[in-house]
């Protein structure tokens, strides 16, 4: 008797602790936030101090039935505290922004990118003396990508465009919520992560 | 819900043969041609695996089932899975001159399939240690998540696990079990590092003819 109780006992033990088998991950959606950086690194920062930079971030280009092009912007509700971040962490870095027809050193292009992925799967189950429909389940989520490019408008190269010299992504996965926090906190990694941008 | 009972009814199977016993049999092993263990296991990480995950893992389970050669010799085969994972947090990777700030979800999945030879020391008592050593392979899937993306290497490691441990009587045919094995796989394929870490098991033992 003594030996079944042991048996029943060690069953369960086995079934709680495989049961307890599941693989944690991220709890928010903050958690699969990523901030990439690189730089041209023969780029001399130190001896510019100017910057350009739009007050409007593109977010897509619409083509219409003629082929003309029509440039779709951010509101101005999330282009603006974005926009913002950016020129006080350059402001902190020693740049000083100017006009566009003031000879910059640098200018800044900002925009915004989101791809969404649609999954979807099926499944089959049957009872003892019939057989279900199959079931479907489909579920999407939406990334998003805030891009910052610096170019040096004077150099350019033999097909007369001008290489980036840095750029740094924002990438996350887009919510319905207005959290822009998410965003300047990104914004404040990308440049803690470039510290070669400082021309102070 | 159905998968705990199917988990149930597959460890019932594998220990089938002690339903049968008598409460009352002789006290040592050598009334028996065999046993089958089932512990829970500890994952200590050392070496190169604490590395990546320094993180103990407590979701693990063993396996196994050895006859006797000899009063005092048992071979046998163990097979064993430790779950080992961490959260590292947010951190920034530079390789040259690009860097990627961001969280981490480290995840690793050993399985252990080790042939093995123990010695026991004191077959007659209640308290019986033993010592043994094993030899095998660990299947290794290990997984590095960040942002939406997955980082996966999958490898066989061959193996070699040197074990001590101490079972103690506490029904003529089950005892309660407790060992420290040290896992040691030899680097192989994708992952450039040696696979090693400390197995704590403690579980039963059951005895059969």
């Amino acid at each position: 008797m003594k030996s079944k109780i042991y048996l029943v006992l060690s069953n369960a033990l086995m079934v709680l602790l495989l049961s307890s088998c599941y693989q944690d991950g991220p709890d928010y959606y903050s958690d699969l936030d990523v901030v990439y950086t690189n730089y041209m690194d023969t780029y001399k920062f130190s001896d510019k101090k100017t910057y350009y930079m739009r007050d409007k971030i593109l977010v897509d280009i619409d083509v219409n039935k003629n082929g003309d092009t029509t440039h779709v912007y951010m509101k101005d509700v999330y282009s603006k505290p974005i926009l913002a971040e950016v020129t006080a962490k350059m402001k902190e870095y020693g740049w000083t922004p100017v006009a566009a027809n003031a000879s910059p050193n640098v200018v800044i292009i900002p925009a915004g990118l989101s791809s969404t992925t649609v999954y979807y799967s099926s499944y089959y189950y049957y009872g003892y003396y019939y057989y279900y429909y199959p079931s479907y389940y489909v579920a999407s989520y939406t990334a998003g990508t805030l891009l910052l490019t610096m170019i040096d408008p004077t150099s350019s190269n033999i097909v007369g465009k001008s290489p980036a010299i840095w750029i740094g992504a924002v990438n996350g996965v887009l919510t319905y919520d207005y959290d822009m926090s998410r965003i300047t906190r990104g914004i404040d990694k990308a440049f803690q992560t470039s510290p070669y941008l400082k021309v102070n | 819900m159905r998968k705990y009972i199917y988990t149930g009814l597959f460890f019932a199977l594998c220990t089938f043969q002690t339903i049968n016993a008598q409460d009352s049999e002789g006290s040592t092993a050598l009334n028996f041609k065999g046993y089958t263990s089932l512990s829970y296991s500890i994952g200590v990480p050392v070496g190169n695996l604490y590395n990546y995950i320094s993180t103990s893992s407590f979701r693990g389970a063993t396996l196994g089932y050895s006859r006797f050669v000899s009063p005092s010799v048992s071979l046998g085969l163990n097979v064993s899975w430790n779950v080992f994972y961490q959260e590292v947090p947010d951190g920034t990777y530079t390789y040259g001159t690009a860097s990627l700030s961001g969280k981490q979800y480290r995840y690793s999945n050993n399985a252990p399939i080790i042939f093995n030879a123990n010695y026991f020391f004191m077959p007659n008592e209640k308290l019986n240690p033993y010592a043994g050593l094993g030899i095998g392979t660990i299947y290794t899937l290990r997984n590095t998540d960040m942002n939406l993306y997955t980082l996966e290497q999958e490898v066989w490691n061959f193996a070699l696990q040197p074990e001590i441990g101490v079972n103690y009587e506490i029904h003529p045919r089950t005892a309660l079990t407790f060992a420290v094995k040290y896992y040691h796989g030899f680097q192989s394929g994708d992952i450039k590092d040696n696979q090693t870490y400390l197995g704590i098991n403690l579980g039963f033992t059951f005895f059969h003819r």
